[in-house]
């Protein structure tokens, strides 16, 4: 066994082990409050900076493959968008053949993006304000939406804002069609985020998750906004002609930060 | 004089890039270098690495600073790991020193010892010596970890040895 002392100590070797070892247990022993501030300064000064690069260096990878990805749906939907035209157009033609009147009233429109810049000030929020008026081109009753879909429409326009109704607002109405079986009906503001919808006839067939859209029926809220879908359906009780059917829409309504004004070219 | 300082001002300048090349593995290529939650240590690899090369006295020097280096990720045991990597590249260095290591394959050896015992002191003194968590760790994680670094060790050694700085 005197080789393995003979490799652990050899003559004034210990000497060179002594001073890390003082050093260590002197670390070691301190208190633990002091331990970790000198913790925290010396990843402060050497760790941090690589982290904090390190971290832009993810963040720079993900918003590049982001950037990728939504360039690939960006091509998918202009594809989609410019097969929609073809079939509008189509449409457009057949109709001129049928000799239907063109139902294609809103269909040029000019979006005014906008940010919403307050609240009504109540503990439920109906109406909110835009930094958009009437320098912008906005007009009274023009449709609000976001990417989610309707959110009101203008009621008040001022110099550089205007007030929107949100489609929670009791007075909101709206003309709706269920997509998949085109069954109309009227939406309405209800309890919470949810909306009503009114005006279906029990025989009619609306069921859990349609998709419900506007209609363009009343003149107001151009065809084909998305309102929602259909979250519940009740209400068949005994003397009641019309079910209950509660919407849930895409819009997060307590969350709404930039909105988009439609003005029809057409609607003057 | 003028030759002395000068080699100490080369030893700390070697000692500062071995330490920055630490910091930017562990900042940077941890978890790249990661197999199914097996780690390269890569610290274990460069104190055994610079003790067969420089010896003893360097073997302790680059494992207390580079055990440093670590221990700021555990605070509680702030100096427990320098500790331990100072004695690993001490008892390495010592080794060379006595046993004349030639072979790839014995540096290999020293190489997966070094991160079990590593492992092996560490958790036993920062457990307050539970075998059983101790022995769970090195069975679970070390044992793989040494094997996966001694491969990268290997690779390492076999590399034609270039014109070292003189460290000592």
């Amino acid at each position: 066994m005197s080789w393995i002392k003979s490799f652990l100590i050899r003559g004034n070797k210990k000497q060179v082990l002594l001073p890390y070892l003082v050093f260590s247990l002197l670390l070691l022993v301190l208190p633990n409050s002091y331990k970790r501030e000198i913790s925290d300064l010396t990843f402060t000064f050497v760790y941090s900076p690589f982290y904090q690069l390190n971290f832009k260096l993810r963040e720079l990878y993900q918003v590049s493959q982001e950037n990728k990805r939504l360039s690939e749906a960006l091509i998918q939907l202009k594809l989609e968008n410019l097969k929609a035209k073809e079939e509008s157009l189509e449409n457009l033609r057949l109709r001129e053949l049928l000799q239907f009147k063109s139902k294609s009233e809103y269909s040029e429109f000019k979006v005014i993006p906008a940010e919403v810049v307050a609240l009504e000030p109540n503990r439920k929020s109906y109406t909110v304000m835009l930094d958009i008026g009437e320098k912008e081109g906005v007009k009274k009753n023009l449709p609000v939406i976001n990417m989610k879909g309707l959110v009101g429409k203008v009621t008040e326009v001022k110099k550089g804002s205007c007030w929107v109704e949100l489609l929670l607002h009791p007075n909101c109405r709206v003309a709706v069609l269920a997509q998949r079986s085109r069954v109309h009906g009227i939406i309405r503001g209800s309890e919470g985020n949810l909306l009503r919808l009114d005006n279906v006839p029990f025989e009619e067939d609306v069921k859990v998750d349609d998709k419900i859209i506007s209609s363009g029926l009343g003149g107001v809220f151009p065809a084909g906004l998305e309102i929602g879908k259909v979250k519940k359906v009740g209400g068949e009780k005994e003397g009641e002609f019309f079910k209950s059917i509660l919407v849930k829409s895409g819009v997060d309504f307590n969350q709404l930060e930039e909105l988009f004004v439609l003005e029809s070219e057409k609607r003057d | 004089m003028a030759l002395g300082k000068n080699l100490i001002y080369q030893k700390i300048l070697f000692l500062a890039l071995i330490l920055f090349l630490i910091v930017l593995y562990q900042s940077f290529f941890l978890e790249l270098f990661k197999i199914n939650g097996v780690k390269f240590d890569l610290p274990i690899l460069v104190i055994v690495y610079l003790a067969i090369l420089k010896g003893s006295k360097d073997g302790a020097l680059f494992g207390f600073w580079v055990g440093l280096i670590l221990d700021i990720f555990t605070p509680h045991f702030l100096g427990l790991g320098a500790l331990i990597k100072c004695f690993i590249g001490f008892s390495v260095g010592n080794f060379k020193e006595t046993l004349f290591l030639e072979s790839i394959f014995s540096k290999v050896i020293i190489l997966f010892l070094s991160v079990l015992f590593n492992d092996l002191l560490y958790y036993l003194l920062s457990t307050g010596f539970d075998l059983q968590k101790t022995f769970e760790v090195l069975w679970y994680s070390s044992f793989l970890s040494g094997l996966y670094t001694s491969l990268w060790g290997f690779i390492l050694f076999i590399l034609p040895k270039r014109t070292s700085i003189k460290l000592t």
